[in-house]
Order: C-alpha cells, then sequence, then structure tokens
C-alpha cells in the first residue's frame, strides 16, 4: 500500500494512504493484520483519510514500515472484526455523527437564506407533531406528545429558532442514547463470547474431545445431562429431556429422539444424545442474552421502569401547567415556556443509560449480568450465600489420597472413577480427571453409556456389573452399598477433613477418594469486603460433612453453614432466608445448585461453573475472583446512587425554569435550550463509568 | 366574457406548459448528466471533508499524544 508517514516517534507511527485509499470494510481486516504482529501495542485504522495509527514495541520501526508498505487491503482475509476493533469504530462513528450534526447546525444558521429556513423548519417540525398527534389519537399521553406540542406551539408562535433548537437538541439525545446501546451492546457480546467450549465428538465409535471451533457441518457430538447444547442439529440416537426455555421461554423439558432437531443454547436435562451437526452456531445464546437484556420487560430494573412509567405520567401535568398558566397569565409567551420544559424526557433518557453504562461497566470488570433488574437486586441485598465446593473453595480441588477396598490397588481405583467422571464438567470431576493424568494413569472407555444423577453421582455399567460414582448419600443411602465399620473407621482416620467421593462396583465399596478443597486466597477477603458494603449476613450451604464446612465457616468468617445438604434441599434454604426477610444473592457453580440460583432474589455463577448454573445464574463472573461480588457491590449501590442524583437534579433544575418562564424571566426559546442543554449533559454524565478507577486485571 | 380574455384559463394553460416543459427538461440527458454530475461533486465533497477533519482529528490526536509525553518525563 502507497502511504506516506506524517507522524514519527518512538514506538509510535502514523501511515496516511489518502482517502479512497481502501474502503470502511476494509477497515477491520487491515486492523487485524497489525494487530496479528507480535511487535504491534494497538491500531487505529480510519478509512476517511486512509490513518493507519500503530503503536509498537521499540525496535521494530524498520519491520513495521516493510510490512505496511506490502500490506494489499483487498488481498487480505475476511473475517469477524474483534471486540476492540468493533468499540473504536463506534467511539469513532459516533464522535464524526455529532461533529458532524453541529457542523450542518451552523452552517445551516449561517449561511442558508431565512425564508428557505424557515420553510424547512416548519416541514421537519410538522413531523414531529404528526407524530405526537398519531400517539395522541391512541389515547396515549407521551413524551412524543409533548416534543410534538412544544414544537408546534413554536411554529405557531412563528418562534422558528426555538423550534429548531428544540429538534436538534431531541436528536442529539437519541444519538447519545443510540451510542451507548451500540457500545453496551458490543462489550456484552465480547465479554460472553470469550468462552472456547468443548465437546466431545463421535469419530469411528470412540469420543473424542475437540475444541467447539474445530466442529463442522455433519459430525457426531455426543451431548449428555447437564450439558448446554453447543450446536443446531439432528438427533441421530439416544433419548433425552432437552430444556428449550432459551429459545422458547417455556421451561418445560421436551423429549427429543432420533430425528428431531435440537437447537444450540438449549440444556440437555436427562439422557444422553448424539447430534448431527447442522450448524455451529455458538452464538446463539449469546444473542438471546442480549436481545433479552435490550428488550424484556421483565429484566428492567424496576427504578428504571418506574422511570419510564413516571416520565409518561408527568405529561399530562404539563399540559395541565400549560393552561393553568394561559388561564391565569393570559400571555401564551409564559404558557408555552411550561411547554418546552418537563421533567420526563431527562429522566426517561438518563435513567435507562445510567443502567446500560453500568452493564457495560460490569462486563469491563468481567462481570456479565443479564439485566438492569439484577443490578437493582444486587444493590438492595442484605444476605449471601455462597455454595461450598467449587465456589468459595478452590476452583482446582486436588485429589489427596486414594483408598482402595476389595483387594483393588489404588491405581485401579483411581483409573476406573476418571474414567467415568472425565464426561462430567464439575470441579470434583476435574479433581479425579486430573489426579489420574498427574499419577500418568492412562483410562480407555471401558464402561457403557454413563447416566448422571443430577447432584448425587454417576452410574454406568463396567464389565457387566454396575458401577456408581458419588456422594456417601447416593451410594450408600440410595444404591444401598454397604460399608464396614473397619472400611469407615479407615475412611475416617485417612479422609480427615477432605470431601469423599465413593465409588461402589457390583454392589460393593471398591474405593474412596479423598479430595482436600481448601478455600480460594481471596475468598476471606471478599467475604470481608462484602461486609463493609453493607451485606450483614453471610452463609454457607454445602453437601459435604459437618467437620469440612465447619472449618471452612471458621476460616473464612462465614455466619451460618448448612452442611449435608441435599441438592434438592438447597434452595429450601434460599427460600427460608427469603421468607425471614433477607434479600438474597445465592453464589454457585453447579448443576445442583440450578434450583437455589433460580429461588434467590439475585444469583452468581462464576467463569468455571457448569452450563446450566451459567445459564441459570442472572449474573456470571468471568474472572474466577471471589472479590468481583464486591465490585458488582459497589457499581449496583453507585448506580441506584447515581439515578437518585440525577433525579434530584431533574426536579430541581426544571422547576427552577418553570418558574422563570412562569414570571416571565426566561423565553420559551431560551427555556428550551436551558432544559435541553441539562438533559444532554445529564445523559452524557449518565455514560460515566460509576468507578473511578480502570478495570484492575489479576491474575 | 370571452375565454381568451379569461385570466384563469390562461393561468391553466401557463400551469400545462410549464408542467410539460418542465417534465421535458427533468427527462432530458443533459438534466440528468448535470445532476449526476452535481451528486458526484457533493459526495466528493463529503468525502473529502471527512478526509480533512479527520486529518485534523490525527493531528490533534498526535499534539495531545506529544503533549502528555512531554508532561510525562
Amino acid at each position: 500500500m502507497r502511504t506516506k508517514i506524517v507522524y514519527d516517534k518512538p514506538g509510535r507511527i502514523r501511515f496516511r494512504a489518502g482517502a479512497y485509499a481502501f474502503e470502511p470494510e476494509h477497515e477491520s481486516r487491515i486492523h487485524k493484520a497489525c494487530v496479528a504482529n507480535s511487535y504491534v501495542k494497538n491500531a487505529i485504522v480510519h478509512s476517511e483519510n486512509g490513518g493507519i495509527l500503530i503503536e509498537y514495541e521499540s525496535g521494530f520501526r524498520e519491520q513495521l514500515i516493510e510490512f505496511i508498505q506490502k500490506l494489499n487491503p483487498a488481498t487480505l482475509p475476511d473475517g469477524e472484526p474483534d471486540a476492540a476493533y468493533q468499540l473504536q469504530a463506534l467511539d469513532s462513528k459516533f464522535k464524526n455523527k455529532l461533529a458532524f450534526m453541529l457542523a450542518r447546525r451552523y452552517l445551516f444558521k449561517w449561511f442558508v437564506p431565512l425564508p428557505v429556513r424557515t420553510a424547512i423548519h416548519i416541514y421537519k417540525g410538522l413531523k414531529y407533531v404528526m407524530k405526537g398527534l398519531d400517539i395522541l389519537s391512541q389515547g396515549k399521553l407521551t413524551v412524543e406528545v409533548l416534543d410534538g406540542a412544544a414544537i408546534g406551539a413554536s411554529i405557531l408562535q412563528k418562534n422558528y429558532n426555538s423550534a429548531g433548537t428544540i429538534m436538534f437538541l431531541l436528536n442529539v439525545s437519541s444519538l447519545l442514547e443510540e451510542y451507548t446501546k451500540a457500545r453496551t451492546r458490543t462489550a456484552l457480546t465480547a465479554s460472553l463470547a470469550v468462552k472456547v467450549d468443548t465437546v466431545w465428538i463421535v469419530k469411528d465409535g470412540v469420543d473424542v474431545q475437540m475444541h467447539l471451533q474445530d466442529v463442522k457441518e455433519g459430525d457426531l457430538v455426543r451431548i449428555r445431562s447437564g450439558a448446554m447444547i453447543p450446536v443446531d442439529g439432528t438427533v441421530i440416537e439416544g433419548d433425552a429431556f432437552v430444556n428449550e426455555a432459551t429459545m422458547t421461554g417455556e421451561s418445560r423439558a421436551v423429549h427429543k429422539s432420533a430425528g428431531k432437531s435440537v437447537f444450540a443454547g438449549t440444556i440437555l436435562d436427562e439422557g444422553s444424545i448424539v447430534v448431527s451437526v447442522r450448524a455451529v452456531n455458538g452464538n446463539t445464546k449469546i444473542q438471546k442474552i442480549i436481545e433479552l437484556i435490550d428488550q424484556s420487560e421483565d429484566l428492567k430494573a424496576s427504578i428504571q421502569s418506574k422511570a419510564e412509567r413516571l416520565a409518561d405520567g408527568i405529561v399530562p401535568y404539563s399540559f395541565l401547567g400549560f393552561g393553568l398558566t394561559l388561564l391565569l397569565t393570559r400571555n401564551v409567551t409564559k404558557a408555552v415556556s411550561i411547554l418546552m420544559v418537563d421533567y420526563s424526557c431527562a429522566i426517561k433518557l438518563s435513567t435507562p443509560i445510567s443502567v446500560i453504562s453500568a452493564l457495560r461497566e460490569a462486563a469491563d470488570h468481567d462481570i456479565t449480568v443479564k439485566g438492569g433488574k439484577y443490578l437493582e437486586e444486587f444493590a438492595l441485598a442484605d444476605t449471601i450465600i455462597f455454595d461450598k465446593t467449587g465456589t468459595l473453595t478452590k476452583a482446582e480441588p486436588k485429589l489427596e489420597r486414594v483408598i482402595p477396598f476389595e483387594g483393588r490397588s489404588e491405581e485401579e481405583v483411581l483409573r476406573i472413577a476418571a474414567c467415568i467422571e472425565e464426561h462430567f464438567p464439575h470441579s470434583m470431576a476435574r479433581a479425579i480427571v486430573r489426579g489420574a493424568f498427574d499419577r500418568e494413569i492412562d483410562h480407555e472407555e471401558e464402561h457403557a453409556d454413563v447416566q448422571y444423577i443430577v447432584a448425587h453421582g454417576i452410574a454406568t455399567t463396567l464389565n457387566g456389573e454396575r458401577a456408581v460414582i458419588g456422594s456417601k448419600h447416593f451410594v450408600i443411602e440410595d444404591e444401598l452399598v454397604s460399608v464396614g465399620d473397619s472400611e469407615q473407621r479407615r475412611i475416617d482416620e485417612l479422609a480427615g477433613a477432605a470431601s469423599v467421593i465413593y465409588l461402589a462396583i457390583g454392589g460393593k465399596l471398591a474405593g474412596v477418594l479423598c479430595i482436600s478443597d481448601p478455600p480460594r486466597d481471596e475468598a476471606a477477603e471478599a467475604i470481608h469486603m462484602l461486609r463493609k458494603r453493607g451485606i450483614k449476613h453471610v452463609a454457607m450451604i454445602t453437601g459435604d460433612s459437618q467437620k469440612a464446612a465447619e472449618r471452612t465457616a471458621q476460616l473464612l468468617g462465614i455466619d451460618t453453614f448448612f452442611a449435608q445438604v441435599l441438592p434438592e434441599d438447597k434452595h429450601r434454604y434460599v427460600e427460608k432466608m427469603k421468607a425471614e426477610g433477607h434479600r438474597v444473592i445465592m453464589v454457585g457453580d453447579g448443576i445442583n445448585d440450578a434450583p437455589a440460583l433460580a429461588a434467590a432474589n439475585v444469583s452468581v455463577a462464576l467463569s468455571d461453573a457448569s452450563d446450566i448454573a451459567r445459564e441459570t445464574a442472572d449474573v456470571t463472573l468471568r474472572s474466577e475472583d471471589l472479590r468481583d461480588l464486591a465490585e458488582l457491590k459497589d457499581l449496583s449501590s453507585q448506580l441506584m446512587d447515581k439515578i437518585q442524583a440525577n433525579y434530584h437534579f431533574i426536579v430541581t433544575f426544571n422547576t427552577a425554569l418553570l418558574a422563570a418562564g412562569f414570571f416571565g424571566i426566561l423565553a420559551p426559546s431560551t427555556s428550551a435550550l436551558l432544559h435541553n442543554l441539562s438533559t444532554m449533559g445529564i445523559c452524557a454524565k449518565s455514560m460515566m463509568p460509576l468507578k473511578q478507577h480502570a478495570p484492575t486485571k489479576r491474575n | 366574457m370571452s375565454i381568451w380574455k379569461n385570466e384563469k384559463f390562461w393561468c391553466v394553460v401557463g400551469g400545462a406548459v410549464g408542467s410539460a416543459i418542465a417534465k421535458k427538461i427533468l427527462k432530458a440527458p443533459k438534466t440528468r448528466e448535470y445532476a449526476v454530475k452535481g451528486l458526484a461533486h457533493g459526495m466528493k465533497f463529503t468525502a473529502d471533508a471527512k478526509a480533512t477533519f479527520q486529518d485534523m482529528k490525527d493531528e490533534a490526536a498526535d499534539i495531545c499524544n506529544d503533549a502528555k509525553k512531554e508532561a510525562g518525563k
């Protein structure tokens, strides 16, 4: 590409190829190609003037110049632009649009003759009036009616400049709103899209693990209980009940057998199926969530819905004020200034912008919040309940010890356990698989199809015998496997405070696996931070033994703990706390936590949580750092404070304007200008980050 | 009164002739050529204005960057 260097300082160089050097759609390709070089720190590309700004590591100047010279935008591979580029492009587009609007307004004012200007104002103003009349004819009295009335009144009074100013400021406000929404949507998509999923592909009758991005059309994917279906496709074999709530909104499980279609983003509740891939559509779920955030009334913060209702509710009073002023003063100018000023548009605009900006800011802090409502609930919550395993404890529990019985070796017990557990996305299962890997134990598939008994364990057939692995409750009480006194003594002696997983084959205890589960390093600090931010009650629920739970609670300073809780009972504790008048945050990670997560006022899943937990939870953390909960508590409280502060400002300022209009201190055009400027100002302020410091990235 | 002396009649005739001429002008290849040329000029002007504005923004960003570096020394 033929370019000239217009700026050249160590670490920063700007090339310019001029207008028409490449098309706007080439921008993302050039950006991608530039940042693909390891020495390039950042690149900004503009097609308007063919500019490429590059920040790079020192010592690579010559290499970079050569790279740009050889660059041919037309031959660069096409691809999805990355989030950083999309955000950059959005910012640049917004600034250009704003500058263009300002330039157009002033050029129009200075150079267009008055009669033409008047005609254009009337023509444009009539559109607002018609829209207002249209809404009025439907029996509604909304902000649009007020806008139309204010513009119409200005035109009737031959005050065309006022009409022009109102229309211009309304356009700027809607540009601001559009920009904030687009930016939030992009940031959220990026924050949700980063997770790299793996799937099990059936190849020549053997299950092989593969990255989702490598899956092709026609591949056969095996999906088991509790997993999210990662592709659109047709069931080839097996039977399953699939929860299609993400697609249809109905949470009843649908039976799927050979020949039926399944869709990406839905959850397999029970069973196991093999699906022939029709389309790999990893973004379906993400798009769904974003659409939900954007559109769903149910997900709006109640403060936002209230603001919107309030905004429209105020409109009749503005008209009443107009009528009364006209009646009392007999002065149309004074009456019109009441129409020029209203509380509604500022409240209606600033509240959703504040909420959506907070959602974006949360995404920047690696926290995905699925709606404004949950930020509000987080701010109001006074109680937090943690699941223990995998949430309060380390994300990577460690296999400490294998205790074999029935004359089996440690290696044999671990090999069988790892072979069965490897299909399931739970931290305990991962610990066993990793334990086998660390001990260099190969485990080939020896068992038949595995059946996952939600939150209890796994059952399968191994060499013609029933093999079960899971909690004590599952293996001993449900499966009626007997444990002798001497075996129990040995387990108690060797396991200590570790969690114990039982493996039984053919109805006899084959061995137990002791998994130590130390608390996360930051857990105690996170709880302390949450207390400082208004959480009064910290509780923990676990299926673990009393001993293990007590030890963790002591270490972390937890007020209440519930040990040996059956998975199906977890949600009862959440409901009990809610019934006592607490507003509850539930933090969990496993499939078994899903009912409890759904029962809480607001729920949080960690990044390594199972698909179903992430799907159920209202908030997901991407950073695996519990301190982000305190960060979110800050953010949500600050959001509520900001909305309140905005509300007070809007009411005070506009009341002052109304009074000034009523007493004839301000002309309607000045009122309109001040009112709309304050609305724009409050919208711009609402877009500002709530937290002063940049998000800290922790390792 | 003779129709030829009726003012309204001549207005109608004038309007009809005016419309016919306007239609001819609008459909004439020359008009189209001028319109296309005018539009192209307009588009080029917008593109050039955008390029100039972007150049200005880039230069301002570079000056700002230098100032920041200078202040940070």
